[in-house]
C-alpha cells in the first residue's frame, strides 16, 4: 500500500510525457552482450542457519500477498504498471488464440422493445483468432459459422434466417474485402473487437484499481476502471479479468456509459494461446451443390510498391505506425463502393494500409478526392447513427501539414480521423487516442 | 503447458520465477525479466539524461550489470526496485562521465527532449517542452526523486531503496522539486 502522499497533478503531466523506444538494434546488442558474459553464479544456501531466514523471508512475503489480496485494498499504482506491461507484453507475443467463450448482453427494455431484441441474451462460441487478423467463429448452439482469411480477404459464412426462426442454412462468399473501414471489410468479429478495445483503454486507463483474484482456478489479476465517453455520453465502467500467467484478459464485464448500451459479460472458457492453426481454420467448406451468394468489393493484396504504381500516386505512409503497431496488409482497390453509406463521391483507387499487433488494429487509407473535393463528408458516417462528438484541428506536420482534419470519437466503434488534402481523401481509424490519431496523421509522408 | 481447466500457456511470465531462472543461468529468462520492466526504466533514464542514444547506451550497461549482479540481489528486494536501483545508478555514474555542470542545461534538455519522442499534438506540445525543460531545472536526484513517486507511484521507502538515501531525504528532495516546478508551470500559465 502506498501511504506516501503524490503530487497527482504532476504525477498526470509527468506520465503523458512521450518516453523513446529504444533505437534499432537495441535488444540485439543486449542479448548479444549476456550471452558473452559469464553465467551468474548459482545462488545456494550456504548455512542451515539461512533457511531459517529464507522462511521468514517466504512468511513475510506471504504475510505481504494475504495483505494485498483483502478485499477492496487499493493496489499500488506500480502493481497496475505491471499488469500493464504483462498485458502489452502478451498482446506483443500473440501469435494465435482458439478457445470458448460465452458471450451475455442485457439491453435495456426499451431499445430491445425498438430493435427487436431481446433483453437479455447468451450465446457460447467457439473461436479461432490469428495476428494477421484472419478468425473463425462458431455459435457452439446454433448454426451461425464466419470465417475469414485475412491473406485472401475471402470471408465465407453459413447464416440463418430470423424471419424463419432461425430455420434454413444461407451460404455467402464475400471476396476483395478491405482491411476494415472505412472500406467494405470482414464481418465484425465480437471477441477480438472487444478484446481489442478493452486492451486499449485498459493501457491507457489513469489509475485503475488492481487486486489479486482467481479466475477459473488461476491466478489473475481485477482490473476496474472507467472510460469516459465523449459528449454526454457518460462513463463505462470496465472491470476486466487479466490472467496472470498468459498476461491476456480472459473476462470483461461492461457496465455504464450510454443508457442504451445496457451492459455486457464476456467469459472466456477455454483458451490456447500461440498454438499453430491450419489455414483451413479460417475457411468454410460449403456443401457440394450448395447455392453460394458471392459478392467482390474490389480489393486485392499488393506490396505498397505496387499499390502506388495502380494508383498512380504516392500513398500517404506514417513516419511513426502509432503504439508499437506494424504494417501487416496492404490492399488496393481501382474502384470501391462510396463510402458513408454511399453518399460520398465514389471511391477511386483506393489504398488500404493495416497495422496490428495482436487483437489492435489501425487502418489508413488514401484515395483520389476527385474534381469537388468539398463534397466529401465523413467516410465512415452513418445516417441516423448516434451522435459523435467531432474536433477540427488544424495538422502541424507532415504531408498534410496545414490542412483542417476531423477527430471523430463515438461511443460502440473505433475512433477515427479524416482529411481531405494533396488531392486525397485521407482516413486513420483503429484502437487509437485521439492523441496518437492526430500524431499519426502528422507524421503522414509520401511513400517514397 | 496443458493445464486441467482448459487453460495453455505460452511462455513463462511471472517475475519471480523468470528471476529464479535467470539465477541459474537462463539468460532468455533474464531477457524477458528486463523487457517486463523496461518501459518504466526508460522513463526513468530517459528523464535523468534527456536523450535517447545515451539513455540506450546507459540501460545496455546496466542491464549487463544487473546479469553479473544476480547472485547479489537480495530475495527480500523488489525485482523493480533492484533494476530501478541499478539504472539509477548508471545514469548517475554517466552523467558525472560527462561532466556536465551539473545536470543538462535548460535549453540543451529542451531541443534533445523534443527532438527525441516526437512533438505532442497542438496544446499538448507546449506543455510537454515546458515540463521538460522545467524538469532539466531540477537536479537528477530531485528528478528522479518526483519521477519515482509521483509518475510511477512508488512510495517513499521504495524510492529511497532506489535512490540510495532515506526517507526524511525522499521527502525533502520532492518538497524542493515540486516546488521548483510548480513555480516554472506557473511562471508559463499552465497550472
Amino acid at each position: 500500500m502506498n501511504h506516501s502522499p503524490r503530487d497527482e497533478f504532476l504525477g498526470r503531466m509527468l506520465r503523458e510525457l512521450r518516453v523513446p523506444e529504444h533505437g534499432p538494434g537495441f535488444w540485439e546488442r543486449f542479448e548479444a552482450k549476456i550471452a558473452g558474459a559469464p553465467k551468474p553464479p548459482r545462488h545456494l544456501l550456504r548455512r542451515p542457519g539461512q533457511l531459517l531466514v529464507a522462511a521468514a523471508v517466504v512468511l513475510a512475503v506471504l504475510a505481504g500477498i494475504l495483505i494485498g489480496v483483502l478485499p477492496g485494498t487499493p493496489a499500488r499504482p506500480a502493481l497496475a504498471e505491471i499488469v500493464r506491461q504483462r498485458v502489452a507484453g502478451a498482446i506483443d507475443r500473440l501469435r494465435t488464440l482458439e478457445g470458448e467463450a460465452v458471450l451475455q448482453s442485457r439491453l435495456p427494455a426499451i431499445v430491445a422493445r425498438t430493435h427487436h431484441q431481446p433483453r437479455a441474451s447468451t450465446q457460447r462460441v467457439w473461436f479461432a483468432f490469428a495476428a494477421d487478423g484472419s478468425f473463425r467463429t462458431r455459435v457452439l448452439s446454433g448454426l451461425e459459422d464466419d470465417a475469414y482469411d485475412a491473406r485472401t480477404g475471402i470471408e465465407r459464412l453459413v447464416t440463418t434466417s430470423a424471419s424463419l426462426g432461425g430455420a434454413g442454412r444461407f451460404f455467402v462468399e464475400q471476396r476483395g474485402l478491405a482491411p476494415g473501414a472505412p472500406d467494405q471489410g470482414a464481418e465484425l468479429f465480437a471477441i477480438e473487437q472487444q478484446l481489442g478495445s478493452v486492451v486499449h483503454a485498459l493501457l491507457a486507463a489513469r489509475d485503475p484499481h488492481v487486486r489479486p483474484t482467481t479466475y477459473l482456478g488461476r491466478p489473475a489479476w481485477q482490473v476496474t476502471f472507467r472510460q469516459t465517453l465523449p459528449g454526454r455520453e457518460g462513463v463505462l465502467r470496465l472491470t476486466v479479468t487479466v490472467d496472470q500467467r498468459t498476461g491476456l484478459p480472459v473476462a470483461v464485464h461492461q457496465a455504464g456509459g450510454p443508457a442504451s448500451l445496457g451492459s455486457s459479460d464476456l467469459r472466456i472458457t477455454r483458451l490456447q494461446v500461440n498454438r499453430p492453426l491450419s489455414r483451413r481454420t479460417f475457411t468454410i467448406t460449403f456443401p457440394a451443390g450448395a447455392a453460394v451468394t458471392q459478392e467482390d468489393f474490389g480489393f486485392r493484396r499488393v506490396p505498397l510498391e505496387r499499390a502506388a504504381q495502380l494508383a498512380g500516386y504516392r500513398p500517404l505512409v506514417p513516419q511513426a505506425p502509432p503504439g508499437g503497431l506494424r504494417l501487416s496488409q496492404v490492399r488496393f482497390a481501382q474502384h470501391a463502393m462510396a463510402t458513408a453509406s454511399g453518399t460520398n463521391p465514389p471511391s477511386r483507387k483506393v489504398v488500404s494500409l493495416a497495422y496490428r499487433r495482436g487483437f489492435e488494429q489501425a487502418i489508413i487509407t488514401t484515395r483520389l478526392a476527385g474534381a469537388a473535393p468539398g463534397r466529401w463528408r465523413d467516410p465512415f458516417q452513418t445516417p441516423g447513427g448516434p451522435t459523435a462528438a467531432i474536433q477540427r484541428v488544424t495538422l502541424t506536420g507532415g504531408a498534410l501539414g496545414g490542412d483542417h482534419a476531423y477527430v471523430v470519437v463515438e461511443p460502440g466503434s473505433a475512433p477515427h480521423l479524416w482529411a481531405v488534402g494533396h488531392g486525397l481523401v485521407v482516413t486513420i481509424a483503429g484502437d487509437l487516442s485521439v492523441a496518437e490519431l492526430i500524431h499519426t496523421a502528422e507524421s503522414l509522408q509520401p511513400w517514397k | 503447458m496443458a493445464t486441467g481447466n482448459g487453460f495453455e500457456q505460452a511462455a513463462e511470465d511471472d517475475p519471480g520465477r523468470l528471476l529464479d531462472r535467470a539465477r541459474r543461468g537462463d539468460r532468455a529468462a533474464f531477457g524477458a525479466l528486463v523487457r517486463m520492466f523496461d518501459p518504466q526504466l526508460r522513463g526513468l533514464a530517459f528523464s535523468l539524461l534527456g536523450s535517447r542514444e545515451l539513455m540506450d547506451d546507459v540501460l545496455q550497461d546496466a542491464y549487463v550489470r544487473a546479469f553479473r549482479g544476480l547472485a547479489r540481489f537480495e530475495a527480500r528486494a523488489q525485482v523493480s526496485t533492484w533494476l530501478h536501483r541499478i539504472v539509477y545508478n548508471a545514469c548517475l555514474d554517466e552523467l558525472r562521465r560527462a561532466r556536465r555542470r551539473r545536470w543538462l542545461p535548460l535549453a540543451e534538455a529542451r531541443s534533445e527532449l523534443d527532438r527525441d519522442p516526437g512533438p505532442e499534438p497542438g496544446e499538448q506540445v507546449v506543455q510537454a517542452s515546458v515540463l521538460r525543460a522545467a524538469l532539466g531545472e531540477l537536479s537528477p536526484a530531485e528528478r528522479a526523486a518526483v519521477w519515482l513517486v509521483d509518475a510511477q507511484g512508488y512510495d517513499y521507502r521504495e524510492a529511497a531503496s532506489v535512490l540510495g538515501v532515506p526517507e526524511g531525504t525522499v521527502a525533502s528532495r520532492l518538497t524542493r522539486a515540486r516546488s521548483r516546478l510548480r513555480a516554472i508551470l506557473t511562471e508559463e500559465r499552465l497550472s
